[in-house]
Formats: C-alpha cells, structure tokens, sequence
C-alpha cells in the first residue's frame, strides 16, 4: 500500500533526537520544512474518496490500514493553483492534538536539522490570517520555511472556509 | 479434634521455615502487597468506592419497601463497612467517619433500638454526601464531606448510643510470625486437598479451621465454616467440582492475607466481601445442586458470620434451608457469580479496532480481485474456515463491551424514591429486563435520557392521587421500565398509567412557538407527538423542580440520536404513554446498504430501510416550490435528493431512472434519491480522526472490501440540509 514508508517516529522516548529535525518537502518553487515530532509516515498517493461538503482543499479521506484519515493539499491550503498529481507526489500523514491528516505534497526531500539559532522567527509584519509559516530556517544559502501545524490544521480561516462553501 | 490441632501446629511450625522463603521470593516479586497510593490504587478504589455506595443504595432503597428486611440490612453493613475499610486505607478520615456513623446507625437498627424507616432515609442522605466527598477526592481534593458535623449529627439524632461498638477487627495474634506460617500452611494443606475434594476433605477442612480458630483469625474459619457446610451438602462429584475454585480462591486469599501480615496490616484483607463473595457463589452451587432450589447460605448468613458471637448461627442456618425468607429467585439474582476483571476501555476499543481490521483485511484477501475466475476449491474451504473464525471473533469482540442495562436501572429506582418524597404522588417503578446487555458506549449516553424520561413521566404523566382515585385507578401510579434485545436492537419502553399525552396542549404550544402553520387539527397522532421533542418545548402549566422547564426531552431526543436510536410515543388519553427507544445493539458496526450517488459510495443503516424501489413517472408529483413527493400506495412522500444535499454530480437527475430508498425517519418516512444500489454488508464503523472533514450528514466512514473508503450516512442530519437548500 504505501510505497515510501519511513517511520521516523520510533518511540516517544526519542524526543530528543527529533528536536531541531525537520522533514522538508517541496512545493511549486520553495522548499518547506515541518518539525519531524509531528510526522508519522510518508506515503504514496492512494485513491482518494471525496468528501461532499468540505473545502477545496480538503481532498477527501484515504484508508490508511484500516484508519480513515483526511487528506490536505497543502497547495490548495496555500491558496496557489492545483497541480496535477503525479509520481512523486507524496502524502505526509502528521498527527497533532489527536488528530491525524494527509498532507498532499508535490515531493518530498531530505530530513534536516535546523537548530534553534538558525531559525528566524517570522516577525509581525508578514505574519497575517492566512501565513502557515512560523519561521525561516537557515540552511547553507537556502530558506527552509517552516510550518506552523497547528494553523495548517486548525486555523479559524479553515472553517470560516468551509462554511463559505457550505452556504 | 485437641490432638488433631496440636499435630498440625507443630507441622506448621516444623514446615515454617520453608514457608518463609517462599514469602519472602515472592513478595519481592510482587509489588502489589506494597502499600504506596499509586494513580492505579486511587482510580481502582474509586470504581470500587462508587460501587459499594451503588449497592448500598440499592439496598437501601429496597428496605424503603421492606424495613424489617433483616438480609438487607446486613447487606447495607457489609457495603458501608467494606467503603469504610477502603477509605481508611487511603487515610480519608472524613469519609471514614461518615460511614462509620451510618454503620453504628445499621446496628442500632438491627438491634432494635432505632426504628428503620427514618434511620434508611438518613442513611440515605449519606449516601449522596459520601459521593460528593469522593468525587472531592477524585478532584484531588481530601475527600471532604460537606458539613460532615451536620450528617453526622444527623445521624446520631436517632439513636442516642453516641459510641457504637468499634467495628470487629480480627484480633492481632499474640504472634504475627505463627499466624503467617498457620496461614502459609493451611493454603497449602487446602490446596492439596482441593485437587481431590471428597467427602474426607471434610475433616482437612475442619482441621484448618481449628488452626485458624486458634489463631484468632476469625473471618478465615467462618470462611472455612461455610466450605465445610458446603462440602457436606454436596452429595455428588459434579458439585464438589464447582466448589474446587472456591477453596483454591480461598487459598490464594490466605496466602495474600499472610504477605499482607508481614506488611504490617492486621486485619483480614475485605473480610466482608471475601466471605460475602464465596459464600453467594456456594449459595447458586447449592442451588443448582439441591432439589429444593432455596440458598443455603445466602447473603445474611456469611455476614452474620463477621461477628464473632454470632459464631454458631450459621451453621444452623446453613443446614436450614427453609430458615431463609427470601424467594429463590431473589436470592439468585443477588449471588450472580460474575468472575469478572476490570479492563481499560481503551483497550477494549484497541481490540474492536483490531478485529475490524481483521474483517476488513480478510476481505481483502477473500474477494481479491486477483482471484477472479480462478477455481480454487481448497482455498474457499480455508477462506470460509477464516471468515467463520473472524466473525465469531467480531462477535466476541462486541460482547467483551457490553454490559448489563441494570446499572441506569437501579439509578432510576433512586430517582423515582427522591420524586416521590417530592411530588407527594404515589408511584412505584417496576424494572423488567434488567439483565439486557448494552455496549457500553450506549449505556453512558442512555442515563439522561431515562432520567428525563423517567421525570416526565412522574411529573406530567401521572395524576395526583385523588385525581386518580376519580378516574378509578389505583391511587399508585405505575411506570413500567423495560429492556429487551429483539433482533440487533434494544428495545427499551417506558411506560405510565397516568393520563396520557395531552394532544391539544400539545398543538397549542406547536402552533404558538410556529412549530406548525395552522392548528394542526388534521394532523394524526403519530405527527404530533414527535413535537414534544422540539427544543424548548414544555407544556406544563407549572414549572416544578422536577420538570417542566422544557429542556427534559429535547436531551432525551439528541442522546438518543447520539447512539443512532429512535424513539416512538404511543399514548391514550386517560390510560397513560408509552415511549419505545430503539437502539442498535453495537455502536461499532453497522448492517447497511451500499448505494451510489456519482461517484461517491454512502451506507444506509439497514434499520432505517422500509424498501427500496424504481418509481415510475406517473407516481411523481412536485409542488410550486419544487419539493417532489412520490405517491406509494396511499401514502404520499416526500422526495429528497441526496445529490443536491451533498453537491454532486448524479447519474442522471430523474427519478423514474434511478433508485428511490424509503427511509422511516424521526418526523416520519422519506423518498431518499440515489443513483444505484451497490450491495448489501455489514460493516465496521470507523470514526474519522479529527475534526477536519467535518461533513453534515456524514456520521462516520467504513471500509469496503477494495480498500475504498464509503460514507456513513446521518439521515437526520441530511434531512436538515435537505430543508436548507
């Protein structure tokens, strides 16, 4: 079923070695990074059942091993334009506060520790409604941004969204 | 018998030594003689706790009924006395003191010096203020009754011995040392004999006693009293054979009771409910086994046996079956053997997890596609060998949750008490089906709405005594409460003979709070009493404390939508309502129908389903506003488009070219229009992780054979999106 696999999640007593490790991934011409404590698998696209009622950017749910889990498209959530997926489009399944969503993303890289110091911190200005990201992380010459997961998940604009599109 | 007590003193303290050792290795093994409050002690006391105040209440309440209830009285003692002892090991000096007051009270009444009536009533009222200082204790506070002076002293009031006799303790052996080693060796002699248990192990067992006899240790030889009467009861080797795990049980209690010793605890550990528990579960052997079914040794007798002077009663009373008052039935009710461990839910739902996705996964691999066309006959004898083991698995696996619906039964025989001090009506609850087993799930969501009920009923339903007596009833009202399991549904009634449901009120308030258009005089019964439900709704004259605030059935209706029930009224004027909630049986399963609407896949809880049918064009009709309504036979219903509710694109938009599913909802059936039906399965339910896709009218999810994921379908819920768009 899943093409990819990786755990990096093993136990939780190795909190410490996924402190400062992100997992990035790639979307249309920027690099994203999401804090490795939040990841628990990466998987192949699946067939998607579409969910009738919910936002755009929620593609449907997928069955993973008997869970039923939504799926986001993180393009969509960015509010860029779809893309077609293709084979190295992967899902990222991430797990906060209980819940457990596929993120759908154009690839998937490498695991990078980006220590604290090389962070920095989105300041107020760029930071509004709709701005997922909580800092830029400092890797080499790249930007790594960083993604906040609660927001990604849970924002208020999401259901603000979804009930636009429910009325 | 002298000789005999001698000789085994001096084996005991001959094979001390190596009883010793084994103390000490397994001790150290075994934490759980330790006596460190741990999160686990503290939550296994709590269900404890509340378990014991449960009994006692219900106990109580049946000596409203019968005060000179001698049996029940002891039982009350026995449940305050083993709280008592509970609370006294978690140092919680208030509760202690409570429970110690309403004991004295207990005796004080058994010995006739206080009259029963008032002195149940305020053991009563304890009862509530013991449960708010354990639920303090569970906040983490110390367990703090309210107004602890006042119970108290309420308490007392009604008997004047300020001091009762201090509760039995078994008195400390001169010796710690021998008692442990008499204790060590009388397990092991009773476990060797339990191997082959015979008439002779009558004199092994009578020997022990002797030992423990002389060492003081009380509750242990009233134990062994009651196996020795037991044994001599038992003709046959098939009930010798039931009592072989008692004497075993027994001996594991001696032996713990010694670790238990060398920790420094003098008394017997749960001396009341050790004893309690074997002698009930010899009381249901003897009654199997005897001719006459009366219990030999039920309840009282094994209590009595706490006291030490009441020593030799109960052999007497053992070997007098007709001594005993209560019905057979009665007392089999009471001595339920019920070998029972208590397990986390989570893991409970883990296993239900676990084997859904067994199921699942066995489908997938009996219906692999790559099977198609093959011929493969030894494989479908293994196949079906498979499924017939994952569904008795499924089966077992939903048992292991449920349990028995007495529980919010016996909470309503309180409510129906404090009602009718209330109220100043008479009233008497009658329970039937108590024994029905729920899931558990249900059983949580189930006690609010029975209570609402239950007050409704009470409140509105039943007339006041002299009305009644005008009507030419009986002056005591009656609610009936039952439960039965038909089919894969719980049906639970409620049913009073009071007045009925007032059917103009009713329309009245409907029409006043535009419920409804006009006076609703053409409306038919069965419409009209479903407004009831409507939030808000009351039409009591009179706001009591009891009812009338009109919040009662609106949680009544929305609990029940939680567990997937449905509910009906049915009421006659002057002879009394009736309301019948069905609920399926499993909240983890569902027997459902496959359709399709483009190309998303839905379930139809089976229940719901009265047919399935391809209208024809002349069989449809649509008002000016664009509702459709399907015309079969003489009813005329409603239609609505599922493809509209959800935004999907159909397979084709007429009706007479799809599949039409008549559906029997709450305010009455519909025409839900689907493309095709697909199959018909039973599924496992899977409840979405999180919050995110959040969908109205989708209530869970399941897992179809291929792999795909197919959507549960909320009707209601579709229903108010239907009247939305």
């Amino acid at each position: 079923m899943s093409t990819a696999a990786k755990h990096p999640v093993e136990e939780d007593d190795d909190l410490d070695a996924q402190k400062d490790k992100y997992l990035t991934f790639h979307i249309a011409s920027e690099d994203y990074g999401i804090a490795i404590v939040h990841v628990t698998e990466i998987i192949g696209m699946q067939r998607i059942t579409q969910v009738p009622k919910t936002p755009a950017f929620i593609k449907g749910v997928i069955n993973l091993r008997g869970k039923v889990i939504p799926v986001m498209d993180v393009r969509l959530r960015f509010r860029m334009p779809g893309r077609d997926y293709d084979e190295r489009t992967c899902i990222i399944v991430v797990q906060h506060n209980e819940a457990t969503v596929g993120l759908v993303v154009d690839t998937v890289s490498e695991v990078l520790d980006i220590p604290k110091g090389a962070i920095e911190v989105c300041s107020a200005i760029t930071r509004d409604q709709d701005n997922f990201v909580s800092g830029m992380g400092k890797v080499g010459d790249s930007i790594k941004m960083l993604i906040d997961v609660h927001r990604l998940l849970f924002d208020d604009t999401l259901e603000k969204m979804a009930a636009g599109q429910n009325a | 018998m002298a000789k005999l007590q001698q000789k085994l003193r001096r084996e005991t303290i001959e094979h001390g030594k190596s009883s010793f050792q084994r103390v000490h290795t397994m001790s150290g093994d075994n934490s759980g003689f330790s006596f460190e409050i741990s999160p686990e002690l503290i939550a296994q006391f709590m269900i404890e706790a509340l378990e014991q105040l449960q009994e006692a209440e219900t106990t109580l309440l049946k000596l409203m009924e019968r005060p000179d209830d001698d049996a029940s009285l002891q039982l009350v003692m026995q449940y305050v006395h083993t709280f008592k002892g509970n609370c006294g090991l978690l140092a919680l000096s208030q509760l202690q003191q409570a429970s110690h007051a309403v004991e004295s009270l207990i005796i004080a009444v058994q010995d006739g010096e206080v009259e029963a009536l008032p002195a149940v009533s305020a053991s009563l009222e304890t009862i509530d203020s013991l449960r708010e200082g354990l639920n303090n204790f569970a906040q983490g506070g110390p367990g703090e009754v309210p107004d602890l002076a006042a119970v108290i002293a309420s308490l007392q009031k009604l008997h004047m011995i300020v001091e009762a006799p201090a509760p039995q303790k078994s008195s400390a052996a001169s010796d710690t040392g021998e008692l442990v080693r008499a204790c060590m060796e009388a397990a092991d002699m009773l476990r060797k004999e339990a191997v082959h248990l015979s008439s002779k192990s009558l004199s092994v067992i009578e020997s022990v006693r002797f030992l423990m006899e002389s060492m003081q240790c009380d509750p242990a030889s009233h134990v062994l009293q009651a196996l020795a009467s037991a044994l001599t009861e038992f003709k046959d080797e098939e009930s010798r054979e039931r009592l072989r795990p008692l004497v075993v049980g027994f001996c594991d209690k001696l032996d713990n009771y010694a670790f238990a010793l060398l920790e420094g605890a003098s008394d017997w550990p749960d001396a009341g409910r050790d004893i309690k528990e074997i002698a009930s579960l010899v009381s249901l052997v003897i009654d199997r086994t005897v001719a006459s079914p009366s219990a030999l040794i039920s309840s009282p007798a094994p209590s009595r046996s706490l006291k030490p002077d009441n020593r030799d009663a109960s052999p007497k009373e053992m070997t007098k079956p007709e001594a005993r008052q209560e019905t057979p039935s009665e007392s089999r009710n009471e001595s339920k053997p019920r070998r029972e461990i208590r397990v986390d839910v989570d893991k409970l739902d883990r296993l239900m997890n676990l084997v859904g996705e067994l199921l699942i996964s066995e489908i997938m691999v009996t219906h692999n596609p790559d099977l198609n066309g093959l011929s493969l006959p030894n494989f479908d004898r293994a196949s079906h060998r498979l499924r017939l083991i994952t569904n008795e698995l499924q089966d077992l696996a939903m048992a292991v949750r449920l349990v028995p619906i007495s529980g919010v039964f016996r909470r309503m025989t309180r409510v129906i008490h404090d009602l009718k001090q209330r109220s100043g009506k008479e009233m008497r609850l009658e329970l039937k089906g108590e024994e029905t087993e729920v899931d558990r799930s249900v059983i949580e969501i189930l006690g609010d709405p029975l209570m609402h009920m239950l007050r409704n009923s009470a409140d509105h339903g039943l007339e006041t005594p002299d009305e009644r007596r005008a009507a030419g009833k009986l002056e005591e009202g009656c609610i009936r409460l039952s439960a039965a399991q038909i089919g894969a549904e719980i049906v639970i009634t409620l049913q009073d003979d009071g007045r009925g449901l007032n059917r103009q009120r009713i329309l009245d308030k409907a029409q006043k709070q535009g419920l409804i258009e006009d006076d609703g005089a053409t409306m038919n019964d069965q419409d009209v009493w479903p407004l009831i439900f409507s939030p808000g709704f009351s039409t009591a004259e009179t706001v009591t404390d009891i009812s009338g605030r009109g919040v009662g059935m609106d949680v009544v209706r929305s609990n029940i939508d939680k567990v997937k029930g449905r509910i009906e009224i049915h009421s006659e004027a002057g002879k009394g309502a009736s309301f019948v909630i069905r609920i399926p049986l499993s909240l983890s399963t569902i027997d459902g129908m496959l359709v399709k609407v483009g190309h998303v896949q839905y379930m139809i809880p089976l229940l719901l389903i009265r047919e399935t049918l391809r209208p024809h064009a002349n069989q449809l009709n649509a008002r000016h506003d664009g509702q459709e309504f399907l015309r079969i036979r003489k009813e005329v219903l409603p239609v609505v488009r599922l493809h509209l509710c959800h935004g999907l694109e159909p397979r084709t938009q007429r009706l007479d070219e799809g599949i039409v599913i008549i559906i029997n909802l709450f305010r009455g059936p519909i025409c839900l229009f689907v493309d095709d039906i697909v199959s018909q399965m039973q599924t496992v339910v899977k409840p979405l992780a999180g919050q995110i896709c959040d969908t109205p009218g989708v209530s869970g999810f399941t897992i179809l054979s291929d792999g795909q994921v197919a959507l549960i379908l909320d009707l209601e819920e579709v229903m108010l999106l239907n009247h939305k768009s």
